[in-house]
């Protein structure tokens, strides 16, 4: 299971705001909250900064025809290409989603959904809104979409 | 009385600049040249701002003119004949976004803008770039609703463009070469510029996007030469609590819990330092009674309204400040402790206006994301009338739940940001709208520090049908004189023409010219992307154009591209 998140070519705003978080306690991590603990501002910049600059890594999901379908109506009714873009490569404080390990997607999602991540509170009331298939089903599809 | 006021000048300028008339010799661009009435024309002078409304070589303002009627007075394009119209040339800039720009036009030289910041300028008569300019992006950016630009404002020898990281930069208008640049707002707190400036007498305007992230509004002034900030006017009052009003512009209850709010304002007190109200778009200047109308946008949180009690001055509302001093004037709110986000956002039009005892008075007119048109008077912002819906009104105004509660208009309108025109000649104004059930939900959240921050969620309901219209309101009577119907719902803007002619876009790639008077779909051309961005026009070498961006939009997932496309007519 891939629950943790490709961050080779993720928006450099969208890390560092992450890891501030993390480290604040407005994003829970039982991780990643003790490894930034410690570091100072200019650290997690740097970091955000080697992250943002990798290359987005190949993967090989794919969604089939209902994902497709479901994932689409979902991504409709949320409005979710006025922030995220057209090719869901987001911009500054808006992550990437196109081409994310599917099982990273799902549980973020979820876990706006049930609050038990916080850090983005809209995502959280939007996340209610959708049932867990059809969050599944919006991963999958999101996972699947290529350049 | 100000579009009759106009009539004078207006001959005049036909006479010198000739060329947009049908029967009358063309002028070529060149010949005029030498015409030194208003300076060399290539340096845009105070003059030549503020004879905009006559002028039917150029187009130098974002609407038209300072009375914001996009009414282009050329009339070579017409019902008789545009069926000839023709693409003239088009240009594909290096961004595939949504395109929100209105081109700039002066002398000959166009002025387009893109998503996250290019500016290209373009020989209108061929499309050939002459420079391109790449505003280099700060790291960080917040914004609402795509990466968007709505274009430049033309003044001396430079361009002006506000951009996504919160700065003001000025251009060297022939060679794109930055002069200087201002930050306006901090980009982390939720600011962020789409709008086109407006300058007048030396002073850059501009507002401020941000209404979706607890910023504070503002409309500031800057020094067109220095950058240097001259005036604020803060869009949120310090004292925001207003009268308590239940009912809205229209007269229809807004379901408030009165004794909540004054019991919350004594325990939170004055939202006012989160309280949104960005200014979105384009303010109306005045200048014979040297003042500026905008309308000024939604509260933060935009749907929890619990945290924010009062009446959320002066969002939802047209203000008018002082030129000179950004000093309050008056104002009219239109929703107050708005929980909708339908606010606000259309840039208001001055003109003639028959008020309430049927005499001619200057007017304000704004289309809300109500689906109505406002009509006021000028001279203290008070409301003459409404007009007719233009988009169902269904279950207005339900309040937002934690499931959701279905409502109409949708909270993107009704009439969103897309500028609005006027034919003066007619007592119409046109308007684009939007038919798009939503469920309005909302959830307590506290102010998240620069965060998207609705308070809850708006929610497109994915089973029922979307639609758009085109409506043409007569402003004097609030009834509506003709309305087409279109495949989706609209955003961009449209333009009137003094050959009898309303150009507008649509999402699906149509660019489409109506008959002002009845409606009648007399032309259109199926581009490769939406058509969501204001149309304008001009003339070069004795033709008129008719030039718009297609390249989709980012808020309702109208298909992207990247082409600006001009129109004249063929054989």
């Amino acid at each position: 299971m891939q629950q943790y998140p490709i961050l080779a070519g993720q928006e450099f705003y969208y890390i560092y705001v992450q890891l501030k978080d993390f480290q604040s306690g407005l994003r829970e991590g039982p991780i990643m909250g003790p490894l930034v603990s410690g570091l100072d501002k200019e650290t997690m910049q740097l970091l955000a900064k080697y992250f943002s600059e990798g290359s987005w890594p190949e993967t090989d999901y794919a969604a089939d025809e209902q994902q497709t379908r479901s994932g689409r109506t979902v991504i409709a009714a949320g409005q979710c290409v006025a922030c995220h873009l057209g090719a869901f490569h987001g911009n500054s404080r808006i992550p990437r989603l196109a081409g994310q390990h599917a099982e990273y997607l799902s549980k973020t999602m979820l876990d706006f959904k049930s609050r038990s991540r916080n850090n983005a509170p809209d995502k959280g009331s939007l996340m209610a809104t959708f049932s867990d298939e059809q969050i599944s089903d919006v991963a999958q599809y999101l996972s699947a979409l290529r350049e | 009385m100000v579009s009759k006021k106009n009539s004078g000048p207006v001959l005049k300028l036909f006479i010198f600049f000739g060329a947009g008339l049908t029967g009358v010799a063309p002028v070529s661009a060149q010949e005029v040249d030498s015409a030194t009435m208003y300076g060399d024309l290539q340096t845009v002078t105070q003059d030549m701002l503020d004879h905009a409304s006559g002028d039917s070589n150029n187009f130098l303002h974002t609407n038209g003119n300072y009375h914001q009627t996009r009414y282009y007075p050329a009339r070579q394009i017409n019902t008789s004949n545009v069926h000839r119209l023709q693409r003239a040339w088009s240009f594909e800039t290096e961004v595939v976004e949504s395109l929100e720009t209105t081109p700039i036009i002066v002398n000959g030289i166009m002025y387009v803008t893109t998503s996250f910041n290019h500016v290209y300028a373009l020989n209108a008569d061929t499309g050939q770039q002459i420079w391109h300019y790449k505003h280099k992006m700060g790291p960080i950016t917040t914004y609402c609703c795509g990466p968007n630009n709505r274009g430049v404002f033309p003044y001396g020898d430079r361009v002006y463009m506000g951009t996504l990281d919160a700065k003001l930069v000025a251009l060297n208008a022939k060679t794109g070469r930055l002069e200087w640049e201002t930050q306006i707002a901090d980009p982390e707190l939720g600011y962020s510029e789409t709008m086109a400036p407006t300058v007048v007498d030396g002073k850059v305007l501009i507002g401020t996007n941000g209404g979706e992230y607890g910023i504070r509004g503002f409309v500031k002034a800057y020094d067109a030469d220095t950058g240097k900030e001259l005036w604020t006017f803060h869009s949120t009052a310090e004292n925001s609590v207003g009268v308590w009003a239940t009912k809205d512009a229209t007269g229809r209850d807004m379901l408030r819990d009165i004794k909540a709010e004054k019991a919350a304002l004594k325990e939170l007190g004055d939202p006012y330092k989160t309280l949104g109200g960005g200014v979105w778009q384009n303010m109306a200047v005045d200048r014979e009674t040297n003042t500026t109308y905008f309308v000024v946008g939604n509260p933060s949180p935009d749907l929890y309204g619990a945290i924010r009690p009062g009446d959320n001055l002066y969002t939802n509302s047209l203000v008018a400040v002082d030129l000179d001093t950004g000093k309050y004037k008056c104002h009219f709110q239109y929703i107050a402790h708005d929980v909708w986000d339908l606010d606000a956002v259309s840039p208001p039009i001055i003109t003639t206006v028959v008020d309430e005892r049927g005499n001619n008075v200057k007017g304000i007119l704004h289309g809300g994301k109500t689906g109505y048109i406002y009509v006021h008077r000028a001279s203290d912002c008070g409301l003459i009338r409404f007009s007719e819906p233009m988009v169902s009104q269904e279950n207005r105004w339900v309040l937002p739940t934690k499931d959701g509660a279905r409502m109409l208009p949708g909270a993107n309108g009704g009439v969103e940001w897309s500028p609005m025109a006027i034919d003066p000649n007619l007592d119409l104004a046109f308007a684009i709208n939007l038919h798009q059930p939503m469920t309005y939900h909302v959830e307590e959240t506290p102010y998240p520090g620069g965060k998207l921050w609705l308070g809850g969620a708006f929610k497109v309901i994915p089973e029922e049908q979307q639609w758009g219209n085109v409506t043409a309101v007569d402003y004097n009577t609030g009834k509506i004189r003709w309305k087409v119907k279109t495949e989706q719902p609209m955003i961009g803007g449209i333009l009137a023409t003094g050959g009898g002619l309303a150009f507008t876009g649509e999402g699906n790639g149509w660019f489409k010219a109506y008959d002002s008077a009845t409606g009648e779909l007399l032309w259109q051309y199926k581009a490769s992307a939406g058509v969501n961005a204001p149309p304008a026009s001009y003339n070069v070498g004795g033709s008129q154009y008719i030039v718009v961006g297609a390249g989709g939009n980012a808020q309702l997932n109208y298909k992207r591209g990247n082409e600006i496309l001009a129109f004249k007519l063929g054989n």
